[in-house]
């Protein structure tokens, strides 16, 4: 046995036997599940019936679109708020705090933070008593049962993911270059355009791709938060094997959704690699 | 003029973050029998009530005997397996690494239906080790992603060095890797003691009336009714979470956003 | 004719620290001048303030005769090789050295030319595609060259350019910036803290202590005359003697050995200077001489010549001998140490 082959076996028997058996094998379950009958004949009837189905091209439709939504409103408020932590507030314990204020929502449950927008965005939360109050509206909004309260929900919890990740980023811009930009006569907004947004990119990229796999496939935030009247890709699958009991439907449902959030993300991998010459 | 439309979104997401929590936490302080915010006076009874229902006090200490159970497992796991990944070079070496951080971008709710299809087929359904091991799955991550990094050349050398000075390799591992990797290892713990403790989407699957843990039982509860004891309980956790942020902070320092050199 | 750069009772503190006082500075078109000192002694601090990355508490700062001292980076016409040469890792060569034109609002065409014609000047035609990590360092260092003079500046500061290549390709690429510099005729204000290098490159030198300018002068002009025991200490190696001011106006060196009788030397403490290469080993006087009797106390090879220490009244002199003169010394023995009044400089500068 060649010499760097035993301990690599050694240390790597134990977790790796781990992971073949609750982790792998129960993916392949589910592959194979989702290809047979319940008696067990191999058939592609369940793929056919997703998408076959308006119903089913509906509910992705709705939960794409909230992903896409959620991103995007998480990069626009989240780029900002990075920005502001990395590179205009001065006074470290306020940055500090600043820091665990978005930490702590992550170390929270969704339930707990779900449950928290469903106090804050009832028709006399506190959301609907200010809107009131500034005189915005006159009659409480609706929030709870539609994409609107799903979509502050979801990005009340993955915000924090954008702004960690481009903050990353952000705060590892050699302030060099930044001074080679300006030295050969760039302003400070051609800096950024050119120097500053470019280098922070692949944090943003990254962070988005977490977002939009987090958001397609949350399953809490949107069952509390659409009240029954809005269902999303995972609630399907959550039916069919917590009610329905289909396992062999449940498993082509949930192939179908990491198939098609790994393509997006693959997608938005290479569309977001670093160039190379 | 941008830096001040920078600060008014940024003050308005803070708020926006703080809203929730501050909410709940408000809350669970009513005097009301109903969710009042601001609360009507300050009382601590519907803490009190919380922790004289059996039920919540079970399912708080399933909740935590099940993180701290997989925590303690994951690292187990992921410990040699970091070590071999950043120490030897081997085919299937990438893939190796790939596969166990997986989890981290798999849907839980995918993940959790598998494990309860799979678990039905070998008989480890609706039971404590039934949920520990998918929870191990999915917190073993989190160990791996804080450890590798710590694992350097830089302090291979000092393996060399202490190989060459006569140690056996657990010898070596004990007295020199271990305390390089400290840092990494206990803020990867804590994540993923977090990730288990607040995890609902994998648990539900395998949990019954008598076996729950917290957020699966007010999962189940806040679709039914909503009350101060609920607010009562998310307080709690909130007032856990800020408190192990506090101590991750002062143990490893959280401020990774003040890294600019110069 | 106005200078380049003139620079004016400038004067910067970080913190309550004075960081530079009263710099007085002019750098004429086409000098190359070298910023020299030890680490913390200021000079890449003025460097930053010429730049414009720094705002100094007083003084200005004119560049061929407009005042820049309040003007941000972008809008001052000199540029920066900088000390990690700073290349936008994700741009290519060429939209690096183009970048500078680009932000000038130069046509396209335009640009393309200045860069092809500035990556020619630097020896890297046909490079241009290239990403900079895909570059060596000596690679990187001729990018960053050519990126700061493609937009033509007045004045190029460099910002211890030289300093992450190792020994072998720093001088070969000392000698390329030297031609470089010489084919432009724009005036380089180089920061080092390598005396080689300095006197290798530049035409004058600005010697930096303490955020002070110490001397500034031609290498060679600093060498022979000190003007303080810092100047002499910095530059070359030097044996700096403890002065006595005696009741008479004569000054005693070397316990009395040494008598001067300088009658107009400057007020305070005061150094001797004496130049290894000054002393001259013997066994017999040599005329026109003062004769030091001393003991040899140790003699180092060092290739092209010998460093050999001397013991007189207690104090250890270093001489510098050709190996030719070395026969018959060996440490321990009585000899004599001949020097000439003449080289023997006083400066300000407590010993």
């Amino acid at each position: 046995m060649s010499r760097t082959l035993r301990p690599v076996l050694l240390l790597c028997a134990l977790p790796g036997a781990f992971f073949v058996a609750f982790f792998l094998a129960p993916m392949v379950v589910v592959l194979i599940a989702s290809l047979t009958t319940p008696a067990g004949q191999p058939t592609f009837a369940h793929y056919v019936r997703i998408l076959a189905d308006a119903y089913h091209w509906d509910v992705l439709w709705v939960t794409f679109r909230i992903g896409a939504l959620t991103t995007l409103v998480c990069i626009l408020i989240g780029y900002p708020l990075a920005w502001y932590l990395v590179r205009i507030v001065q006074w470290r314990p306020w940055r500090r705090f600043c820091v665990i204020l978005l930490v702590v929502p992550l170390f929270t449950s969704n339930i707990v933070r779900s449950f928290g927008w469903m106090v804050l965005l009832g028709r006399n939360g506190l959301v609907n008593d200010g809107l009131i109050g500034l005189g915005l509206i006159e009659r409480p909004m609706r929030f709870l049962g539609t994409e609107l309260g799903i979509l502050i929900g979801l990005v009340y919890i993955l915000l924090p993911f954008i702004v960690l990740a481009v903050g990353n980023a952000l705060a590892k811009v050699d302030p060099a270059l930044e001074h080679a930009s300006a030295d050969l006569g760039a302003t400070p907004a051609a800096t950024f355009r050119t120097i500053i947004f470019p280098l922070s990119l692949p944090g943003l990229m990254s962070g988005a791709v977490m977002v939009f796999m987090l958001a397609v496939s949350a399953y809490v935030t949107p069952a509390l938060l659409s009240g029954g009247r809005i269902t999303v890709f995972s609630m399907l699958i959550f039916q069919q094997y917590s009610s329905v009991f289909d396992f062999n439907y449940g498993g082509a449902l949930s192939i179908t959704m990491l198939v098609l959030t790994l393509a997006l993300v693959a997608i938005a991998g290479r569309l977001s690699e670093p160039r190379r010459a | 003029m941008v830096s001040a439309l920078i600060r008014i979104v940024s003050f308005a997401a803070l708020v926006y973050l703080a809203l929730p929590l501050v909410v709940l936490v408000g809350a669970s302080l009513t005097t009301t029998s109903f969710l009042a915010f601001p609360p009507q006076g300050v009382t601590l009874a519907w803490y009190g009530k919380m922790l004289g229902d059996p039920s919540y006090v079970s399912a708080f200490l399933v909740s935590t005997l099940l993180a701290v159970a997989a925590t303690i497992v994951a690292v187990l796991l992921a410990v040699p397996a970091a070590i071999a990944i950043a120490r030897y070079r081997f085919t299937g070496r990438g893939l190796l690494a790939e596969t166990l951080m997986s989890p981290l971008i798999l849907p839980h709710v995918v993940l959790g239906a598998a494990l309860l299809q799979y678990g039905s087929a070998i008989g480890l359904v609706r039971s404590f080790p039934a949920l520990l091991v998918g929870h191990v799955v999915i917190i073993m991550p989190f160990v791996l992603r804080a450890v590798l990094p710590q694992l350097t050349d830089e302090q291979k050398s000092l393996e060399e060095a202490s190989a060459d000075l006569g140690a056996r390799p657990l010898t070596t591992f004990f007295l020199v890797t271990l305390p390089q990797i400290r840092s990494g290892l206990v803020s990867g713990a804590i994540f993923a003691f977090i990730a288990s403790w607040i995890n609902v989407e994998l648990s539900i699957f395998n949990t019954t009336a008598e076996l729950t843990t917290i957020p699966v039982k007010l999962f189940n509860y806040v679709q039914y009714t909503i009350d101060p004891t609920i607010a009562a309980v998310s307080g709690l956790t909130i007032i856990v979470a800020a408190l192990v942020i506090v101590l991750l902070d002062l143990a490893i320092g959280l401020d990774v956003l003040s890294e600019r050199r110069r | 004719m106005s200078s380049i750069l003139a620079i004016d009772g400038l004067s910067k503190h970080f913190g309550g620290q004075p960081a530079l006082t009263a710099i007085e500075l002019a750098v004429e078109q086409g000098e190359f001048i070298a910023l020299l000192g030890p680490s913390g002694c200021g000079k890449t601090t003025l460097l930053r303030c010429i730049a414009g990355f720094l705002a100094p508490e007083a003084g200005t700062i004119r560049l061929a005769g407009e005042d820049v001292t309040r003007l941000p980076p972008y809008r001052r016409p000199l540029n920066t090789v900088f000390q990690n040469y700073a290349l936008f890792p994700h741009m290519s060569v060429a939209e690096n050295v183009g970048y500078g034109p680009r932000r000038q609002g130069v046509a396209k065409d335009e640009t393309v030319k200045r860069t092809v014609e500035a990556l020619e000047l630097v020896g890297l035609a046909g490079f241009g595609a290239r990403l900079p990590a895909q570059l060596s360092g000596g690679q990187q260092q001729r990018v960053a060259l050519a990126r700061a003079i493609v937009n033509r500046p007045k004045l190029l500061l460099l910002d211890e350019p030289l300093s992450a290549l190792d020994l072998k390709l720093r001088k070969k690429v000392q000698g390329e910036l030297k031609q470089i510099q010489h084919r432009l005729g724009i005036a380089f204000l180089f920061v080092t803290h390598d005396q080689e290098e300095a006197l290798t490159m530049a035409d004058r030198i600005v010697l930096m202590n303490r955020g002070r300018i110490e001397q500034i002068g031609r290498g060679q002009d600093i060498y022979a005359q000190p003007a303080t025991r810092f100047a002499a200490d910095f530059i070359g190696d030097a044996n700096l003697l403890v002065v006595e001011r005696r009741g008479d106006g004569s000054f005693a060196l070397l316990d009395g050995a040494i008598t001067l009788p300088v009658a107009n030397a400057p007020q305070g403490e005061l150094t001797g200077v004496l130049r290894p290469e000054d002393i001259l080993v013997t066994a017999e006087p040599v005329p026109g001489r003062l004769a030091l009797p001393a003991v040899v106390s140790e003699i180092v090879h060092v290739g092209s010549h010998a460093s050999v220490a001397l013991a007189i009244s207690g104090t250890t002199l270093a001489a510098r001998l050709a190996p030719s003169a070395l026969a018959g010394l060996s440490v321990g023995r009585p000899v004599l140490a001949n020097i000439r009044l003449a080289d023997l400089r006083l400066v300000p500068g407590d010993a």
